[in-house]
């Protein structure tokens, strides 16, 4: 984590980028390495179906065995990904729930090849973003029971004194893929005091454990129960807008909350303000 | 002319396939064919919309004096003023007054207004917005005295035994088109669903006419570099105001639109009619996210590239038939539209006669038409309070004794055909429903199309969908006028894309793949936090 700290966005993407600044600043994010730029290039070059070098294989298994977490997240971390100009929301593959040699490389594999996808590229050329340096995080993975999204700035109202966040049980996959309608709430900038809360239909859940990871139903009865406390709230927004003030502009912000406590998963500069 | 037609429905099939199997004026049964039902048809709604239009312009009424221009009237466009575009300079209360007997101030278009202003940001700001600098909106005369309740009485009697004359074919024109689809489609080479369609064509319907025209001028504006400047840089209002000052004959056009197609959207829903303003927005919300290409197709003027499929060509004998089709199934005289487009011409003769009731005159549409009648006739005053129940909770009918009597419901309903949701991605659109729920449907978007899908799916390795997915190239998100979903939140990859390609969105309405259907024309009110899909013809 150090080196991504020392390394420059061009080889380890947006999203590592970010990590270890938050990491640098004492913000609990889960344990993780980065698969650079320069040393993807050649299998993004030979386009999709190839495979990762022998030695550049035996390096992401050193990094994975130095995790000491036998189940990881794979997900992109691309230059222009999340600029504050064009999020990529979901244009690249992130896999979940990782476990053993030889599933990560392929997972590695997978994550570079929905790099080449069509639609990555028309979003890319549509969004205006240059094709640029592409790496790979892989990210401990926490086993989340409650997880969501928060933005510093209320997306419909980003001039306003508000921020919003969504919840959902298990893992923010659901949330952010928009398989439920979430928990909402909303919160001051100023002094992070909820304003308002909704509970959403919330009809799944993901859910992810040592065998990877899984869409299943939220029995009735607790999906109307709201997914955080009180005091979880509270918890979050006052993160959320901690890390706004380290990063110096709105940001998006993925959350979990496990058995241990809170976790940032990434943050990311705030799109579609501009207008 | 009625009488014939009220015939068990088998005999309207019979004759109709008859008809298209043989071409028209074939012997066979007594029973009317195709082209007579047409035609009488057509007739009826002729005969109404010339009486509406009569009493709207104040025609009608006491001595049944012609006005020249009535006050607010567009000089050239016969005297049809519409609230919420200006009218010409110079249109006075005071001119011509003497031809409009009915007019008083408001009109259903002033009560649009009204509501329009306080859904939105602020009642003044709007109302200027509507009304660009210096333009005189129209102030209508008090009704006159001589206009008395008995004459009123006698107009409001007619108009609406005009409409009864159409009732039998508003009623029979869907199962007709459904006989003659299922016959279309049979006599077809392959016979598949989605060749029909290509084949029959969709019916040319007024919700769909509008939106055509709209993205015509829009499409206009795009190709002029002036126009579009004013258009894309300016807020609503500033750009109406500078369109009727700098551009009138784009500004014109936008008249024309809210003449010929404003009251579309009022059927069936309980919307306003369509405003200069939201218009303008709509053509903006157009123009900031697609090219000029795109523009053209959703406009109708433009082929879409590489899309068009070779289309199957009718045979001579089933072209009368996909003819009649098109009409029966999209066509105005057989609609609902039909009677919202007559209370829209005859807007101020219907204001006039709710003030002599004493209601407000967003409320006559809520009454039956024998209460209307009899409280014109002084017989038995309308309740007001049962009339708000009825709009703002629906009702229902009940028979008795040979009478029929609305009753409000006790609690409110949402509307037939809305679906609410939350918005996610600012603006307003209408557009026909594509509904997208695998890989195979993504190729159907086009231009201007309603994007409906559930999100809810997740991928073959249990992911959550990505989005724009299912074969959906994410340029094809840009290009759709809205995008509707069952789930997601405001915080989801897909209201994050929506919101980068300025789409207007509603998520999260939790049945929009079960309600909607393709071909449909809705208008996704992304307006307000609380967003709304109003269907407006399925």
């Amino acid at each position: 984590m150090a080196e991504a700290l020392e390394a420059p966005v061009e080889s380890v993407g947006g999203k590592a980028a970010s990590l270890a600044r938050l990491h640098a600043a004492d913000i609990p994010v889960p344990p993780f390495f980065v698969v650079e730029a320069g040393a993807l290039r050649e299998l993004l070059e030979a386009g999709p179906g190839g495979h990762l070098r022998p030695e550049l294989a035996s390096a992401v298994l050193e990094g994975y065995h130095g995790l000491g977490h036998a189940a990881v997240a794979v997900r992109s971390s691309a230059a222009g990904e999340d600029s504050a100009a064009a999020s990529f929301a979901g244009q690249f593959a992130s896999i979940l729930g990782v476990s053993g040699d030889e599933n990560l490389l392929l997972a590695v594999e997978r994550v570079c090849a929905s790099a080449l996808s069509d639609d990555v590229e028309a979003y890319r050329r549509s969004s205006g973003v240059e094709a640029g340096a592409f790496a790979v995080v892989v990210q401990a993975q926490i086993f989340s029971e409650k997880a969501g999204v928060l933005f510093t700035r209320h997306p419909l109202e980003p001039d306003g004194h508000e921020g919003y966040l969504e919840a959902n049980f298990g893992t923010g996959e659901s949330v952010v893929g928009g398989m439920v309608t979430p928990d909402s709430l909303t919160f001051t900038r100023a002094g992070g005091k909820v304003v308002s809360r909704t509970i959403g239909s919330k009809r799944v859940a993901t859910v992810v454990d040592e065998s990877g990871s899984a869409v299943i139903p939220t029995p009735p009865e607790r999906r109307e129960l709201p997914v955080l406390s009180d005091e979880e709230a509270e918890a979050v927004v006052a993160r959320g807008l901690r890390i706004e003030e380290l990063f110096s502009c709105p940001q998006d912000v993925e959350w979990a909350f496990d058995s241990a406590g809170l976790w940032i998963l990434q943050a990311r500069p705030q799109t579609g303000l501009a207008s | 002319m009625t009488a014939r037609f009220r015939e068990p429905h088998h005999t309207f099939d019979a004759a109709l396939l008859a008809a298209g199997r043989s071409g028209d004026g074939d012997s066979g049964p007594p029973a009317p064919t195709a082209a007579e039902f047409l035609r009488h048809a057509e007739d009826a709604a002729k005969e109404l919309l010339a009486y509406a239009r009569r009493l709207g312009t104040g025609e009608v009424g006491k001595r049944g004096h012609v006005g020249g221009s009535g006050p607010g009237a567009v000089p050239g466009r016969g005297a049809r003023p519409v609230e919420g575009v200006a009218p010409t300079v110079g249109a006075g209360p005071a001119e011509g007054g003497e031809g409009v007997r009915f007019a008083v101030g408001g009109g259903p278009g002033h009560e649009a207004e009204r509501r329009g202003a306080a859904d939105d940001a602020g009642p003044a700001h709007d109302a200027k917005a509507v009304s660009p600098a210096g333009h005189v909106k129209p102030e209508l005369d008090a009704v006159p005295g001589g206009a008395g309740m008995a004459e009123l009485a006698e107009a409001a009697g007619r108009f609406l035994q005009l409409a009864a004359a159409c009732v039998p074919f508003v009623a029979d024109a869907p199962r007709l088109a459904g006989a003659v689809r299922t016959e279309l489609v049979r006599s077809l080479p392959d016979g598949g669903e989605g060749d029909a369609a290509s084949a029959i064509g969709y019916p040319d319907s007024p919700a769909f006419r509008e939106m055509r025209s709209l993205y015509r001028i829009a499409y206009g504006v795009s190709r002029d570099p002036a126009a579009r400047e004013i258009v894309l840089e300016l807020s609503a209002r500033r750009t109406a105001e500078r369109l009727s000052a700098d551009l009138p004959e784009v500004w014109r056009q936008v008249e024309d639109h809210i003449i010929e197609h404003g009251w579309v959207r009022t059927w069936n829903t309980a919307l306003p009619p369509l405003s200069a303003r939201e218009a303008v927005q709509r053509m903006q919300n157009a123009l900031l996210r697609w090219d000029p290409e795109t523009a053209g197709v959703a406009a109708g003027e433009l082929q879409p590239g590489g899309r068009s499929r070779p289309q199957p060509k009718l045979s001579e004998k089933l072209q009368p038939l996909a003819a009649a089709h098109r009409k029966l199934a999209g066509e105005l005289p057989f609609s609902p539209a039909l009677f919202t487009k007559a209370r829209w011409e005859s807007r101020r003769f219907w204001q006039a006669a709710a003030e002599q009731c004493g209601v407000d005159p967003g409320l006559l549409p809520w009454a039956t038409p024998e209460e209307v009648l009899a409280a014109l006739r002084g017989e038995r005053p309308l309740e007001k309070a049962e009339l708000q129940a009825r709009q703002a909770n629906g009702f229902s009918l009940h028979a008795a004794a040979g009478d029929v009597h609305a009753h409000a419901r006790e609690t409110p309903a949402e509307p037939e055909g809305v679906l609410t949701g939350q918005s996610v991605s600012l603006g307003r659109a209408v557009g026909r429903v594509k509904v997208v729920l695998n890989a195979d449907d993504g190729g159907k978007l086009l231009p201007g199309d309603v994007l409906v899908t559930d999100l809810s799916t997740p991928t073959y390795e249990g992911q959550p969908s990505v989005f724009p997915y299912r074969g959906i190239p994410s340029v094809a998100i840009e290009k759709a006028a809205a995008v509707v979903t069952d789930e997601g939140g405001l915080l989801s990859h897909a209201a994050i894309v929506c919101r980068e390609s300025r789409v207007p969105s509603v998520l999260g309405t939790e049945r929009a793949t079960s309600v909607l259907r393709d071909g449909m024309i809705v208008e996704v009110d992304a307006t307000r936090a609380a967003g709304r899909v109003i269907v407006l013809e399925g």
